[in-house]
């Protein structure tokens, strides 16, 4: 069923929008017999992740490998840095993204600050080029802490320890982008 | 009597560049009962495999190459090529800082679920999207789902926010935990849900 919305415009131009609803034949097909209740559903997804995160641990030592190699050549090259970012970014979202669901919630916090941080930097406009001193020493901060909880397998919140090291990197970060700001 | 949900004929294509992420979106939803399954590393090989497969519901990632999330939901909306512009597109991404996730809005994605997910966040996705079906809008800046909509009739559970969970249920969320631009989920559903004003300019 379709139907026509006018919409007027700051300069007082008219546009025409077009609404209408496609025929849901998805909820047809969905309510077949022999179907199975969310709590069924999330109970049997449950295991899923269960038996796929017993190999999780070598994926992310994979991926927290990547992204020292990727600093480490950031480092070696801090004029290039920012050629470097968009791998950095990727490895960067795979751990934030698949941390948690493996039962690495430390982890994920530590990439989820990593990218913050790269995203706060392309919202000021800064490269990491433009700051050496500042910028990879916190993405190394950051490559340092997800070694660490790797090496130590710690899963879950941590303890005082795990919880002293994100403090820590959160001290790093909200020092590092107002001396970058200058 | 709880609802119950059949997706043994519905078809699915995940597009995801993480082997693992893929493997685990594939596990999930054949664990929900879906049996048809396509996979796909970036937008570009999701197109050409749509070009030889029904599908009826799409999950993707936002950051891929050569092409991402974003440019494939626009050419399923947009490109005269697309074989149903209508498609539910959930894009499941670990980069939810805001302007990626207005991005996904305005290129017409009908959910946004942020990375990292559980059981229970990515099957309400898919409940929402068969239960929930959106109006669509076509306007000469913008084709995608109606942002004007009503509550989520498909989830019956509690509201995650505030409410503690068991890690292997929910896991700890990094939203609210660390500063920062990136959205929580609360804030991703606001933002994909305004008042339509700005889908009909």
């Amino acid at each position: 069923m379709a139907n026509s919305d006018e919409t007027k415009k700051a300069d007082g131009e008219v546009a025409k929008a077009g609404v209408f609803t496609p025929p849901n034949l998805l909820k047809i097909r969905a309510s077949a017999p022999g179907g199975k209740t969310m709590d069924e559903m999330v109970k049997a997804g449950m295991a899923v992740i269960s038996t796929q995160a017993k190999n999780y641990a070598d994926v992310a030592n994979a991926d927290v490998a990547e992204i020292a190699g990727i600093a480490a050549a950031m480092r070696q090259a801090p004029d290039k840095a920012d050629e470097f970012r968009p791998e950095l970014m990727r490895v960067g979202l795979n751990l934030k993204g698949q941390a948690a669901t493996m039962g690495y919630p430390l982890v994920t916090e530590v990439a989820h600050s990593l990218i913050d941080f790269l995203d706060d930097m392309k919202k000021a406009n800064r490269r990491l080029a433009d700051d050496p001193k500042t910028a990879l020493p916190a993405v190394q901060f950051h490559v340092e802490a997800l070694r660490l909880l790797m090496a130590k397998d710690v899963k879950g919140r941590g303890g005082p320890t795990e919880r002293a090291l994100i403090d820590g990197l959160k001290s790093i970060v909200a020092k590092a982008l107002p001396e970058m700001a200058g | 009597m709880s609802a119950t949900y059949n997706f043994e004929r519905i078809s699915l294509l995940i597009t995801d560049p993480s082997k693992y992420m893929r493997s685990l979106l594939v596990g999930l939803a054949r664990s929900f009962g879906f049996r048809t399954i396509y996979e796909a590393a970036d937008g570009q090989s999701a197109i050409t495999l749509m070009r030889e497969r029904h599908i009826d519901i799409i999950v993707t990632d936002g950051p891929m190459t050569p092409m991402d999330g974003y440019e494939f939901a626009k050419h399923i909306r947009n490109s005269p090529e697309t074989p149903n512009p209508f498609l539910p597109v959930i894009m499941v991404s670990a980069h939810t800082e805001v302007t990626q996730v207005k991005r996904a809005r305005d290129v017409g994605v009908t959910e946004f679920l942020a990375k990292p997910i559980s059981a229970k966040t990515l099957l309400v996705r898919f409940c929402s999207v068969i239960d929930n079906q959106r109006a669509f809008v076509r306007s000469s800046k913008f084709i995608g789902p109606d942002r004007r909509r009503h509550t989520d009739q498909a989830f019956q559970g509690q509201e995650r926010r505030g409410v503690p969970q068991p890690a292997q249920e929910s896991p700890p969320h990094p939203d609210g935990l660390t500063p920062g631009g990136a959205l929580s989920q609360d804030e991703i559903k606001a933002l994909l849900t305004d008042d339509g004003k700005e889908a009909a300019a």
